[in-house]
């Protein structure tokens, strides 16, 4: 057989793996380890234990386990509670007030997580209470919160830019920046769009509430400052350079601790509960990373990816042409697919494809995680959906993906903008210290 | 018969369990560790003036246990990122099939990346070692193949608990 054909093989047995179940690292190790048995069958063994040991020990990877650690911490010490109360005082009282606070408190907290699902899951508990009490209709209040989480991929720290950086050996630190203004024109999107839902239906959402007195908002906002500090600290300790993003991810973890212990929320139990948290997250980035590398090394053995990047060439296809066609593929691949999953399959293939026709690979880095978010709320396998369905239980699934139609488009609405406007997500990378 | 079966499983997986448990506490430490070396160091260079020499090679090698010991745990703890569409299309019969044999090619894969491990490890003879401190290798590679070992054992209990007799309740608990 030949390489090309060893290659088709391979990625056919690879999505038969994963249809049935099969744990994405795992099916992308066999994968890739058969394949490279198949065609250097004395390289398979050392290539699979080497690969393991050198993602395990990959320097740049210390960033996941400590901005997880940081995530966690922020949830146990109340911190991201605060984050949500600050944003409650300033926007609470506007018509779908509550749903824009949920949006903004998802957006701090995705600034200390790298994980949608933790900020789903973190800000789902504290902002679904309150906007049920307050009458808000169900659709609009689960959306705001799987979209919201979702945030958490694009705004620095991100588990996905990360995993995208070590795959594609880009900076980790310059994706970290090329995530903020996407991320916060995101967040201004999904506000608009809560604003255009509630007036066009009004009683989606409760009248306007009396608007909270000036100081009570900024006790809130003084309440908010260890977040917003520990945010400030590490986000503009990278643009600035005082930090690498590794470093960021060490001090940002530390002084969550600090602020947990002064708090007095490191007990027994919750010691437990964020190690646990911390580990079982790593271990899911882990195991992918492991399968992901086995597979590039036999992607690589095949040659496919140079027989690929001829073919796109024949076609005579732009790079940003051919970029669309991906994130269009990307979306669709979203519906049925894990994000992470997505990524690590597909950028080893798209990365030798995309890059001799001069495509920016911060850019694309930025469009395909903003593709890959609209995968997290998409029917019927969109996980923040599931994460929120998961706390809101007397809420049925039609409800929830209905209310998250208006946080799609939003979605799809900023990877237009940053298509066409790549210095939306240049500027910062370009500017930062480096 | 079926009893004794169930009752040497559930033994094998309280083991399994209390293992995970202490990688867990291994991989915990090690989360902490890195948390201190990152910010003694940052601390070293910005307030000392003095950057402190092999950090990077501590670093990672603390990383390797913690990224061990993750994936151990995560198995145990069904934390693994699987693709679930076939249980929306499929009858429970046949998703019942195609998991022994999704589980039996995990068993395969994990088993042979321990073997691997294990066989591959290497130290200063094939110089590797990291780069600043010559921290041998092998004992990475090692702890790396115990952890993958323990994800195979955990793998081999969800696949016996398939096997296991419908209402047998002494099924292994927790695993992806």
């Amino acid at each position: 057989m030949d390489p090309t054909t060893i290659a088709a093989v391979g990625f056919a047995s690879l999505f038969l793996l994963l249809l049935i179940r099969m744990p994405v690292g795992l099916a992308m190790m066999l994968v890739g380890t058969v394949g490279i048995w198949a065609i250097r069958p004395q390289a398979a063994l050392p290539k699979l234990a080497g690969e393991i040991f050198a993602e395990a020990s990959n320097y740049p990877l210390m960033i996941i386990p400590l901005f997880v650690l940081m995530g966690n911490l922020a949830g146990v010490s109340g911190m991201s509670r605060d984050l949500y109360d600050a944003a409650n005082a300033w926007l609470g009282h506007f018509k779908g007030g509550l749903a824009s606070a949920t949006i903004v408190g998802c957006a701090g907290f995705s600034a200390l997580s790298g994980s949608s699902l933790a900020a789903a899951l973190t800000m789902g508990r504290v902002a679904l209470p309150q906007m049920q009490r307050y009458g808000y209709e169900n659709g609009l209040a689960t959306g705001s919160i799987a979209a919201g989480g979702t945030l958490g991929i694009l705004i620095p720290p991100s588990a996905g830019f990360v995993i995208y950086g070590i795959l594609t050996e880009e900076s980790i630190g310059q994706l970290f920046m090329a995530g903020v203004i996407p991320g916060l024109v995101l967040t201004a999107l999904f506000i608009l769009s809560i604003w255009i839902v509630v007036a066009r239906k009004p009683d989606m959402a409760p009248a306007q509430a009396e608007a909270v007195p000036m100081g009570e908002r900024l006790r809130s906002m003084a309440r908010a400052g260890w977040i917003i500090g520990i945010i400030g600290l590490t986000i503009g300790g990278i643009y600035s350079g005082v930090f690498s993003a590794i470093e960021a991810a060490g001090v940002g973890a530390f002084l969550a601790l600090l602020v947990t212990i002064f708090r007095r929320q490191l007990s027994r139990q919750n010691t437990i509960d964020v190690f646990k948290s911390t580990l079982n997250s790593s271990g899911t980035v882990f195991l992918i990373l492991f399968g992901a590398f086995v597979f590039k090394s036999f992607v690589g053995f095949t040659g496919i990816t140079y027989s690929l990047s001829l073919w796109v060439e024949g076609l005579g296809l732009t790079g940003p042409q051919v970029v669309l066609c991906f994130l269009l593929l990307f979306i669709v691949l979203g519906m049925f697919m894990d994000g992470f999953a997505i990524l690590v399959l597909t950028v080893p293939l798209v990365q030798p494809i995309i890059e001799p026709l001069g495509v920016d690979m911060i850019w694309f880095g930025v469009l395909m995680v903003i593709a890959l978010e609209m995968g997290l709320i998409s029917p019927p396998v969109g996980v923040n959906v599931f994460v929120v369905k998961g706390i809101a239980k007397d809420v049925p699934l039609n409800t929830i993906f209905r209310g998250i139609w208006p946080f799609w488009f939003a979605m799809f609405a900023a990877l237009v903008l940053i298509f066409l406007i790549p210095q939306i997500a240049l500027f910062m990378p370009q500017t930062m210290f480096r | 018969m079926a009893r004794q079966t169930s009752g040497v499983i559930a033994g094998i997986d309280r083991l399994a369990g209390r293992s995970s448990t202490l990688l867990a506490i291994v991989g915990s430490i090690g989360v902490v560790v890195l948390v201190g070396i990152i910010v003694v160091s940052v601390f070293w260079r910005y307030a000392l003036n003095d950057p402190i020499f092999g950090t990077a090679d501590l670093s990672v090698m603390t990383l390797t246990l913690v990224a061990g010991s993750a994936v151990a745990f995560g198995a145990r703890n069904g934390a693994h990122v699987s693709v679930d569409i076939i249980s929306k299309f499929a009858g429970p019969g046949f998703v019942r099939v195609t998991d022994v044999i999704m589980r039996l090619a995990a068993v395969f894969i994990s088993g042979l990346a321990t073997y691997a491990l294990f066989s591959s490890a290497c130290g200063i003879e094939k110089a590797c070692i990291t780069n600043d401190l010559s921290i041998e290798h092998w004992p990475f590679y090692y702890y790396l193949g115990v952890c993958l070992g323990l994800f195979t054992l955990n793998m081999v209990l969800e696949l016996l608990k398939l096997f296991q007799a419908p209402g047998d309740d002494q099924t292994p608990e927790g695993a992806a």
